[in-house]
């Protein structure tokens, strides 16, 4: 393996300032890893409305899927080693290994892992390594309608990701980064209809 | 994340089993009873044996059981991993003084099963106390598994002294009552602590959905439990003693369906009153 | 480059287009060595859409290989609705059809027979063409009045052009304004990516809605959540404020729109020369040169109109004419609507319409796309005509980030071929609407014409992807009419209920396994939409249908031996300069300009050759010629009081979901998942009032018929309002999900077949009163 790519640190990046929750990604995700029904690798939900109407409101959609940690607790806590991290930094379940315990799922804060009811193994969002791998992009970025998804080499100041979030810095945030996980994938705060998160996360 | 029926079974038959094994040999070795501890490892290994069998059907894959010795950072690998140690010293625990007589050697074996058991009991209350999950995310997780553990184990210990047709000890009485008390101590603690944990889990163990669950809990972990310890403490009778141990195991596995009920939910965004939206 | 690109396995990539919606983005096909269909993804060399694609055509390789897809041509054979069919030939089932249509027609006349669609997505051309070969009437038993048709067709009036579709300039726009549209769900295409990039410029954004639950809504500088069909009096209010406040664009108004056309002061008809000259020409419309101080043509260049004239001119009999000018009686109107008063009627406060005016009308280019919400009303034809004026008011027309003009929409009309001589005479209409500015039939008249005979018998309906038992209002009637046809035809994906009822059921290619030309929607683009695959089964596509069976019945009309030479002709009609070989190959092909995106040069095609405020045509054609505030007729200031107090809520019908069209895909079950059941959403507060919880069943009724959904509380609707899904109807069995039967969850159960607009027909779809209480 060269030195280039062990700098390699893939990741995802979602403006939650864009998504409109239209669902496409989670929809290409099901085509393009055949995920069964039941299961979701990738799935927008929606904060709110939440308020009084019609002025003080609220309301995003946020997309959850698998944070490709730093230190995934699912790796800590799998008797088998079926969970582990590729040296570019994405969090994998071996399907070969895994006999479903469910430890994993119970260990995981962000609801992103589930158990296939048809194959018995514990599944997850793999950022499309395969695709990533060839230089693609994962299929829920490539047909995000809004744009508000974009993967890559964080570690790579010129990679289209790298660039949007240096335009987007000052709203950047991870979801319960005091969990000690240390997610990988990065959001960024909706400017408007998002108040309440964007007063907590600057609070704390 | 969903309630796992066989780890129900399978973990109250651990603190059951090794509970009353782990007290038999104290209360053998310190306060003058004698058990017959082929019989003690016996029933503890059949209780072990029964919560295993369970266990392995909650993993979705039980073929690929032996998987589980991989990870020895994991909890499940470490609990794996004393499994067949505990499994061999309690099956010779078995054989000892039934098929053979292994003297002082099948004490020290005694003990050894005893520091497996408190090892194994340590490492699966360690699986749920996970810093990922704000309702497990506290010591209290460790500290009521043993301590459930040791409530179990104390009643069960009274049942083999009557059923021997021996005297409980007046020591055995008193961890009778402290292990139930402590117990009590550190699950009031718990539900205390559930009323502010965030992410979604503020709970109060008398609202829906917990009710139910928190009134089984206290009429026979706690109520039942008093009851039936005090009358067997006034009258010694098997059938009395039975009746606590009864209880005490109903109310662990009410208490265990609240401690996983609790831990469902992990608010993505806890700074809001409401939860995510899933449909559109 | 070639648009199909072979690949190393023996497989190949198919460059073509998606029909899921009308936008239809590129996409490129993966097709395997045995002529598989394995993967779609969208194409990057779409100008629009760039790669993006939604959940919905993603969906391709499930929805073409779907079981329960229609594969053959079936004919009745039990009773009617009974579900006995068989398998026929697409020989014999169009031979049977035609000797049918030929039986009706010589039994009743040409005119007993209806044609129509649902959405047309490019096939609104030939159903016409169908209706008006018959040489009769085309009746067009289809939601054009609640589609398309009032957008569209008064943007032609006011400007002879269609812009605020695929006209917004997104990409360019420093104002975006969504007017009851939901475009970023439903046409994503040229939407979502445009918008977001946008207001990453710094884009203001306005989200006029009742709803907030519009995914724009929470982000939009301005949300405006007006009461439904409050519009008009919002748009007044706006113009009002530009007026008022002095944002308009002096000149735009002063020379291209017809602000200075003179007026009679009192019956407001326009001042022509004959009025005022011997001799003169009556078709030339007058206004006041303030330079010469003499009256010139209105179409007379480089003169400086008066736009505040108002006085006394000597008529050609030599008495005095009291005159002003189109600009007096527009200022007029908007000025006795203060925003104040239009806050009361739209439930919102005046700060609201003032903020959001103001950003509009001071944002150097603005553009607003106008969509259902509008069009759904009773007083459409007024919120669309002031909403067009507000668009030339601020000079935002054929601008660069305003709304600009697509060829398209002006060349499709021609494709139907001239409506038969007696049109207007045979088309049927009644005084609930009058359709004074929609020259073809109400459908509920057809519908009635079905049951009852009257004005005269209708026999026949033949209908391509439409499903009248999902988007016509009041379902039970539209049930009974159908049930008394002699033959009803419908081509489908799927059995729907209303193939249920049919004669002949068709089975419809989906967009992958066919061949056409995207154009509607496709902004200045044709494509090649070509199929990745071969036909599966026995389906065949709805202009193939068309043609086939248009070349049986009537050859001249319908000239065309293949699909290929309709689409030859089509190209040829719509002068895009490119044959169907070469664009197949080419696949995507620019077509020239609108005329009037050069307008200083070139005007706009209407009769004043200017926007016309005072729609010259809207009056010829018995219409106000003005857009007025006017309110809706099923509101709850318009009903009978106890109707209101015991029908509170106004309801929405017809919000839209990303990842369903219309009343298709609810069996598709990877998209199920997402959205596995119908619900109701209404006010959170109303909720804890009638004690009813988040995912209750509860029953929604309106004076015509009642409905159950899964109950939504939520806290973004106005206490008074609640918002209804529709298309409810199809099982999936995958899922253990069972279908909805006897519309029981069809929002049209609810819809009232009593209340259209005067000039569309359009029913008032998007204010039913309704109550909500617990099952």
């Amino acid at each position: 393996m060269s030195d280039t790519k062990k700098n390699v640190h893939y990741t995802l990046l979602i403006d939650l300032d864009k998504c409109t929750g239209c669902q496409a990604c989670s929809v290409a995700c099901k085509m393009e890893n055949n995920v069964d029904l039941g299961v979701f690798w990738n799935r927008v939900k929606r904060m709110g409305p939440v308020g009084q109407f019609p002025d003080n409101l609220e309301m995003f959609y946020f997309p959850n899927q698998c944070m490709h940690c730093e230190e995934p607790t699912c790796i800590e806590v799998c008797p088998t080693k079926a969970t582990y991290k590729t040296d570019t930094g994405v969090v994998l379940v071996d399907a070969d290994r895994c006999f479903g315990c469910q430890y994993c799922i119970w260990a995981c804060p962000y609801d992103a892992r589930t158990l296939n009811p048809n194959t018995k193994t514990v599944e997850k969002c793999i950022m499309c390594v395969h695709l990533l791998e060839k230089g693609e992009k994962p299929m829920c970025v490539y047909t995000c309608t809004t744009q508000c998804r974009y993967a890559g080499d964080i570690n790579d100041p010129d990679s289209e990701i790298s660039q949007y979030l240096a335009k987007h810095k000052d709203r950047q945030f991870k979801i319960h980064p005091e969990f000690k996980n240390n997610p990988s994938v990065i959001y960024l705060m909706p400017r408007k209809g998002a108040e309440t998160l964007c007063k907590s996360i600057a609070r704390s | 994340m969903q309630i796992h029926r066989a780890l129900l079974i399978s973990t109250t038959c651990q603190r059951l089993s090794l509970g009353m094994f782990i007290l038999c040999v104290l209360a053998n070795q310190f306060m003058g009873v004698s058990l017959p501890m082929h019989i003690v490892a016996i029933v503890t290994l059949i209780l072990l044996a029964f919560g295993g069998i369970a266990s392995a059907f909650h993993l979705a894959r039980p073929q690929r059981f032996f998987n589980a010795f991989s990870n020895f950072g994991s909890h499940l690998t470490q609990e794996a991993f004393i499994t067949p140690f505990l499994g061999v010293a309690l099956l010779i625990c078995c054989a000892d003084g039934l098929l053979f007589d292994l003297g002082m050697v099948g004490v020290v074996i005694q003990w050894v099963a005893f520091i497996l058991a408190i090892a194994f009991l340590i490492s699966t209350g360690l699986v749920y106390q996970l810093s990922s999950r704000p309702a497990w995310n506290t010591p209290l997780v460790l500290i009521i598994f043993l301590l459930t553990a040791a409530q179990a184990g104390t009643l069960a210990t009274d049942v083999m002294i009557l059923a021997f047709g021996q005297t409980i000890p007046v020591g055995m009485v008193a961890l009778s009552i402290i292990a139930f008390v402590a117990c009590l101590i550190a699950q009031i603690a718990y539900i205390q602590r559930l009323k502010s944990v965030g992410y979604g889990v503020d709970v109060n163990v008398t609202d829906s959905p917990y009710k139910g669950t928190w009134l089984g809990w206290l009429i026979f972990g706690v109520i039942l439990v008093i009851i039936c310890l005090v009358a067997t403490l006034a009258v010694p009778f098997l059938a009395l003693s039975l009746a606590a141990v009864v209880c005490s195991i109903i109310g662990i596995v009410f208490w265990t369906i609240l401690f996983y009920k609790v831990a469902l939910k992990v608010k993505m965004f806890p700074m809001y009153e409401v939860d995510l939206n899933i449909y559109m | 480059m070639s648009s199909v690109i072979p690949l190393p396995d023996g497989g190949k990539i198919v460059k073509t287009n998606c029909f899921e919606c009308h936008a239809k983005c590129g996409v490129l096909c993966e097709v395997d060595k045995n002529g598989k269909l394995v993967k779609v993804k969208g194409n990057p060399e779409d100008p629009r859409s760039q790669g993006r694609m939604c959940g919905k055509g993603l969906s391709a390789t499930r929805i073409l290989y779907d079981p329960h897809r229609l594969r053959y041509p079936l004919r009745r054979v039990g009773e009617r609705g009974e579900g006995k069919w068989e398998q026929i030939s697409w020989d014999e089932a169009i031979e049977w059809l035609a000797q049918k249509i030929e039986k009706i027609t010589e039994e009743h006349g040409a005119e007993a027979i209806t044609y129509g669609q649902g959405t047309g997505r490019g096939t609104n051309q030939w159903t016409a063409r169908s209706g008006n070969a018959g040489g009769r009437v085309h009746h067009s038993t289809a939601p054009g009045n609640i589609c398309l048709v009032p957008m569209m067709v008064q943007a032609f009036f006011q400007y002879g052009m269609f812009p605020t579709f695929d006209g917004c300039d997104f990409d360019n726009a420093d104002c975006i304004v969504f007017w009851g549209a939901n475009s970023v769900w439903t046409e994503p295409t040229y939407t979502s990516g445009q918008v977001g990039r946008s207001r990453d410029r710094g884009a203001k954004l306005i989200v006029i809605d009742p709803y907030f639950e519009h995914p724009l809504a929470a982000k939009a500088d301005h949300f405006v959540p007006v009461r439904p069909g409050s519009d008009t009096f919002l748009a007044m209010a706006w113009i009002n404020i530009i007026i008022n406040e002095d944002l308009y664009d002096y000149e735009f108004v002063q020379k291209y729109t017809n602000a200075p056309m003179l007026l009679t002061e009192e019956s407001e008809l326009p001042l022509n020369e004959a009025m005022v000259k011997e001799g003169g020409d009556p078709k030339v419309m007058l206004v006041w040169d303030k330079a010469a101080g003499v009256l010139a043509p209105v179409r007379s260049k480089g003169i400086d109109e008066d736009i505040w004239f108002r006085g006394e001119i000597l008529g050609a009999d030599g008495n005095p004419i009291k005159v002003k000018t189109v600009w007096h009686g527009f200022k007029d109107r908007a000025d006795a609507m203060p925003p104040e008063k239009a806050a009361e009627l739209c439930w919102i406060k005046p700060e609201v319409i003032y903020d959001s005016c103001r950003t509009y009308a001071k944002a150097p280019s603005a553009t607003i796309n106008v969509f259902q919400g509008i069009e759904e009303q009773t007083n459409c034809k007024d919120s669309l005509h002031l909403i067009y004026d507000i668009i030339a008011l601020t000079g935002n027309l054929e601008k660069k980030g305003g709304n600009l003009s697509m060829p398209f929409w002006n060349q499709m009309r021609g494709l139907g071929g001239k409506p038969p001589a007696t049109q207007q005479e045979l088309r049927m209409v009644d005084e609930r609407a009058t359709g004074t500015l929609y020259g073809v039939s109400n459908p509920t008249n057809i519908f009635e014409a079905m049951r009852t005979g009257k004005p005269y018998p209708i026999k026949g309906y033949i209908s391509v992807q439409g499903n009248p038992l999902s988007w016509s209002e009041n379902t039970a009637m539209v049930k009974e009419s159908l049930k008394c046809l002699e033959l009803l035809c419908i081509m489908d994906y799927y059995m729907s209920p209303s193939c249920e009822l049919a004669d002949l059921v068709l089975p419809s290619t989906h967009w992958t396994e066919r061949d056409y030309l995207a154009d509607e929607v496709c902004s200045e683009w044709v494509f090649g939409q070509q199929k990745a695959v071969e036909p599966l089964y026995e389906r065949k596509s709805d202009v193939w249908f068309w043609r086939t069976l248009g070349h049986r019945l009537h050859p001249d009309w319908w000239p065309w031996e293949t699909d290929e030479e309709l689409f030859d002709w089509q190209l040829q009609e719509t002068k895009a300069g490119i044959t169907w070989a070469e664009l197949k190959e080419k696949w995507i092909h620019k077509v020239p300009d609108f005329p009037s995106r050069n307008y200083p040069e070139n005007g706009f095609p209407t009769p004043s050759g200017r926007v016309e405020l005072y729609s010259i045509v809207n009056k010829m054609m018995g219409a106000h010629p003005f857009g007025e505030a006017t309110e809706v007729k099923n509101g709850p200031y318009t009903l009978p009081e106890e109707i209101v107090k015991e029908y509170p809520l106004i309801a929405i019908t017809g919000r839209r979901y990303p990842i369903y069209y219309h009343s298709a895909y609810r069996g598709i079950p990877h998209l199920r998942e997402l959205v596995p059941e119908p619900q109701v959403t209404f006010n959170s507060k109303l909720a804890r009032e009638l004690g009813i919880e988040d995912g209750e069943d509860v029953w929604i009724e309106s004076p015509v018929g009642k409905i159950t959904m899964k109950a939504k509380p939520s806290d973004g609707i106005h206490e008074n309002v609640c918002v209804i899904p529709h298309g409810w109807w199809q099982a999936c069995p995958e899922l253990g999900l069972a279908g909805y039967p006897d519309g029981i969850a069809n929002a049209n159960t609810l819809t009232s077949d009593q209340y259209y607009n005067d000039e569309y027909m359009t029913p008032g779809l998007r204010s039913t009163m309704v109550k909500i209480y617990k099952k």
